[in-house]
């Protein structure tokens, strides 16, 4: 018997280690794109209803990049052009490098998700991406948040527009996409009695209530093609938050 | 519509004026700053809050505010005054993620008690909340009438 064909779009949600309803956690986010399809253009992430950033302390500031960097490629650089106290989630990212119809090669760099200035009437999202294969070079995308259908928490969308051919005159297409919000890989800074003081901000806050069938996440995405493609993922309900 | 009583005095008519009636469905202009501060939490998206409005219609104020999707702001801001209390309902949307997120939409006046019973009308409304202490600030135009 043949094996059932893979999802075009999968998605994997879950909560980090100890999370508890009530309480704050990291919100892990898988994302894979079958490389039979055209290149992302969109995705969006709805989080389960519930489940919003409002009272997260994630994205304190914005990191405000002008315009001319959106998706321009730059040599590689050693530092984040962001605040630290705007990263929301850190992850990584696996693209491919399509050179004809049978070779594709993939790169991968780390990706760093910041709060960033409006967008519009919106709060914004930056998207960070330092690839080191198999070239090192800085990308840089813009996002928003935004209102889901009320089932859902909010929305998040990070537009992928295409890197200029002319690089490595090949589309690219985004593979796998992980991010962690809220994760330990975040340090913010703050000022206490005079003195720099690092700390890890509190996570995602989930609700104190969950569905019986658990928390449903979505993810949109869009491609170069015009096709669209929408997959959800059941989280299962964490125990609740021990009250002393 | 002036009320005037013609009196004579050394046979010249004088005119004295009464104190003018309001026109009823009068309409009011309205610009209040209002400070809050959180007294009352309901989870992770529910607040009430107690301040002070300053303006047009100044006096103690009393909101409940539900944060919604993450960036949706709504919910009631009641005035008190000594001539009644002034109820507003506030729909709004917040522009960022930063630790002072501002916010903006749009108020609607309902009515009330006493002076403010009949008041309607509309504006809109500006603020910066704090999402550390969820102190807010709020900025508000309009018209009602009554």
């Amino acid at each position: 018997m043949a094996a059932p064909a893979a999802a075009p779009v999968q998605l994997n949600v879950s909560f980090g280690p100890g999370a508890r309803l009530g309480g704050d956690t990291s919100m892990n986010i898988w994302m894979h794109v079958s490389p039979s399809l055209a290149p992302v253009t969109e995705f969006r992430l709805l989080t389960a209803g519930g489940i919003t950033l409002t009272s997260s302390h994630l994205g304190l500031v914005s990191c405000r990049r002008p315009s001319r960097d959106i998706t321009r490629v730059r040599g590689p650089v050693n530092h984040s052009p962001c605040p630290a106290n705007s990263l929301m989630a850190t992850g990584s990212a696996t693209a491919g490098l399509r050179l004809d119809r049978a070779e594709t090669i993939y790169g991968a760099g780390f990706v760093e998700l910041h709060a960033g200035a409006s967008v519009g009437d919106k709060p914004g999202l930056v998207a960070i991406v330092d690839t080191y294969n198999p070239v090192r070079m800085q990308l840089t995308y813009a996002g928003y948040l935004y209102v889901p259908p009320p089932e859902f928490g909010v929305g998040l969308a990070m537009m992928v527009p295409p890197i200029p051919r002319g690089l490595f005159d090949s589309p690219i297409a985004l593979s796998t996409l992980h991010l962690a919000v809220g994760g330990d890989g975040i340090t913010y800074h703050r000022v206490v009695r005079g003195r720099d003081v690092a700390y890890h901000p509190d996570g995602v806050p989930l609700p104190e209530s969950c569905p019986a069938s658990g928390f449903r996440f979505r993810a949109i995405v869009r491609f170069a093609d015009g096709g669209r493609e929408a997959v959800d993922d059941l989280v299962r309900c964490p125990p609740h938050r021990v009250k002393r | 519509m002036l009320a005037g009583t013609v009196v004579l005095l050394s046979g010249a008519p004088v005119v004295v004026a009464t104190a003018a009636t309001p026109r009823a469905g009068a309409e009011h202009q309205v610009r209040e700053h209002v400070v809050l501060k959180v007294v009352k939490r309901h989870g992770t998206t529910k607040f009430e809050h107690a301040g002070k409005a300053s303006g047009t219609v100044a006096g103690a104020v009393r909101s409940k505010i539900t944060l919604a999707h993450a960036v949706v702001i709504r919910g009631t801001v009641t005035i008190a005054t000594s001539k009644g209390r002034l109820r507003l309902k506030i729909d709004g949307r917040a522009r960022s993620l930063e630790l002072r997120t501002k916010f903006n939409g749009s108020a609607t006046i309902e009515g009330g008690t006493g002076r403010y019973a009949h008041a309607r009308g509309s504006g809109k409304f500006s603020g910066v909340v704090n999402r550390s202490t969820w102190a807010a600030t709020i900025d508000a135009s309009g018209a009602y009438t009554d």
